[in-house]
């Protein structure tokens, strides 16, 4: 759809022309309780909870509307987490590894809804592994997190496919395999909002879910989340302790949506801005020498140096926020497709009449292959 | 919902008579609207509320907040709640039970040329020609009338049924080596299970004519493949 013809952006709206919204509301007029879903029934102390509450915390700040909002999942720990927050959202939890295919047709139904997927390491990395990466081909509007805690959690704890070199098993089994980073590969995809933060980091995890709201495209957040019952000990890459000693942070970061006014006040050197198409901004206080977030490759060194030193480089590594989005590439009219009525997509006879004599006659536009 | 393919329709072009504009427009079925949600005091996905096992459903993107809810597994409640209460999952079974029941008045009906014939063959898929054209050769070699069903869609229609009631001997005839088709009919169709036979034809090569006729001819009366070789031989003479 075209930001500029409508007022609905990606599941949010431009705030009330007049009158303030009532206390402990956001701007439309909802309470934080508006976008709480169900009990959560992972293990307390899971990380995978700290995100399903920050993404409730940045979905009320960003004051997306519940019903333009989408919730996808596939299977796993991480997959159940859609039904712990905004119960008044659509919902679908796909089958293992498919929801990038359930997310696609929403969205092409759909293209008024942003789309929430919460995927894990095993339904990312493993058996949705091409999935997602032909999810980042199309640049599909999807804010597509990973709860990465690198074991399976549901099936008593094996290895994922992220799991670290080394990284042992509660048994105390060791992984010989390399890891899939998620987060290179996206890049690698061409991918325009790559991030990777931490369950445990509020500060930095809420910014980066707004910002990836307002992304027009793919936005892959990787989010390590350990496993307080499997990956919490001592030999663990993904475990608390692990994680808070050997997190680098690559800036402090701060979002500032299109509908509020725009006046920070960083000092100038010493941030970096990213203006998202919706007008909002992403606003990179560096912590790291001359980061970069819009270089690709200086986000793929980066994921390398810090996987050299055994740390674990986080924030918005990679951001073009300009790639063409999927809508423009199938040429989506603005109305979401759902909505049309019948007159609107029955073509007429004669469109089928002319589709049969090209099949007939082989001239005109082929059929579409595959195999 | 799923619809079927097979390999020889999916890798290999064939002839067709031009596709028929459809009549009709297509029907979402029972989606409910926010007009109609406005007046309900509750929305539950997963409620048989008028016992056909099918309720009723909104689109993503419906603004009544009752209108939302999560899909999810076989683990839910009519309300489309996370439930392990072994009644709540037994209701829904039952559920789905019903909707099966219902949906075979709804697919596709079967395709049925008949004429009074002891012998009924059945097919599916991309058999249907190669049939067509077996029984024009076992009429013609061997004086074998046949009637036939085209089989479109599961569950089987009532009209399946009665074909199979109808039909002394019914041959399946299908690509598969184990005859799952034929194993579903008499299943189905316990009481007429002696009558159902099978046609197989899995050598890796699509579906001919011949294989199908001279399969059928081994299971009918005075109708032994040697017999029919014999009156093609003598044809070809």
């Amino acid at each position: 759809m075209s930001g500029a013809s409508s007022d609905v952006t990606r599941g949010q709206t431009r705030a009330p022309a007049a009158g303030a919204p009532p206390a402990n509301t956001n701007r439309i007029g909802l309470t934080r309780a508006d976008y709480d879903g169900s009990k959560s029934t992972l293990c307390p102390g899971c990380g995978h909870n700290a995100i399903t509450a920050a993404i409730i915390q940045a979905a009320y700040d960003a004051g997306l509307e519940p019903h333009r909002v989408a919730k996808l999942s596939g299977i796993g720990c991480s997959s159940k987490t859609p039904a712990y927050f905004m119960s008044r959202s659509h919902g679908f939890n796909a089958v293992h590894g498919r929801m990038p295919s359930i997310a696609t047709g929403v969205r092409v139904a759909n293209n008024e809804l942003l789309l929430i997927g919460v995927s894990g390491d095993g339904d990312t990395a493993s058996i949705g592994l091409g999935q997602f990466c032909h999810m980042v081909r199309r640049n599909v509007p999807v804010v597509y997190i990973i709860e990465n805690n690198g074991v399976y959690g549901l099936t008593k704890g094996q290895f994922s496919a992220t799991a670290d070199v080394g990284s042992t098993m509660k048994g105390g089994a060791a992984n010989d395999l390399m890891p899939i980073d998620c987060c290179a590969l996206a890049i690698e995809l061409g991918c325009g909002f790559v991030a990777r933060s931490f369950s445990g980091d509020q500060k930095q995890l809420r910014p980066l879910l707004r910002a990836a709201f307002a992304h027009k495209g793919t936005a892959v957040l990787d989010v390590i989340s350990p496993c307080v019952t499997f990956a919490d000990h001592e030999g663990s890459t993904k475990s608390y302790a692990h994680v808070k000693e050997h997190d680098a942070p690559l800036h402090d970061i701060e979002f500032v949506p299109y509908y509020e006014d725009i006046t920070v006040d960083y000092a100038p050197g010493t941030t970096r801005e990213v203006e998202m198409p919706d007008g909002s901004h992403i606003y990179l206080k560096k912590l790291a020498e001359d980061y970069d977030p819009t270089s690709r490759e200086r986000a793929l060194a980066a994921i390398h140096e810090a996987r050299r030193e055994q740390k674990l480089v986080t924030g918005l590594l990679y951001a073009e926020p300009a790639l063409i989005a999927f809508d423009d590439e199938l040429k989506l009219i603005d109305a979401p497709l759902a909505t049309l009525p019948l007159e609107q997509v029955r073509p007429p006879k004669a469109v089928l009449d002319e589709v049969m004599e090209q099949l007939k006659t082989g001239r005109g536009t082929a059929p579409a292959g595959g195999g | 919902m799923f619809v079927l393919s097979d390999l020889d329709l999916g890798m290999n072009n064939w002839m067709s008579d031009p596709f028929p504009y459809p009549e009709r427009g297509w029907d979402r079925g029972k989606v409910l609207t926010d007009e109609q949600l406005a007046t309900l005091p509750r929305f539950e996905r997963y409620r048989d509320v008028d016992g056909d096992g099918i309720p009723f459903r909104t689109l993503p993107g419906t603004h009544d907040p009752k209108g939302t809810y999560f899909t999810r597994g076989s683990g839910h409640n009519e309300a489309a709640q996370y439930t392990e209460k072994p009644d709540d999952y037994r209701r829904n079974m039952d559920r789905l039970n019903r909707k099966y029941e219902t949906a075979r008045a709804l697919v596709p009906p079967p395709v049925v040329d008949e004429h009074g014939h002891a012998a009924g063959l059945i097919a599916y898929g991309s058999s249907h020609w190669a049939v067509i054209e077996a029984r024009d050769m076992l009429r013609a070699e061997a004086g074998i009338e046949t009637d036939y069903l085209l089989l479109k869609a599961l569950p089987f229609a009532a009209a399946v049924e009665a074909f199979v009631a109808r039909h002394e001997r019914v041959h399946v005839v299908e690509q598969n080596r184990d005859g799952q088709m034929a194993s579903l009919l008499k299943i189905e169709y316990p009481q007429h299970a002696a009558r159902i036979h099978s046609v197989l034809h899995y050598d890796g090569l699509p579906i001919d004519a011949r294989s199908v006729s001279d399969g059928i001819a081994a299971g009918e009366p005075g109708g032994a493949p040697a017999g029919a070789r014999a009156v093609r031989e003598a044809v070809a003479r």
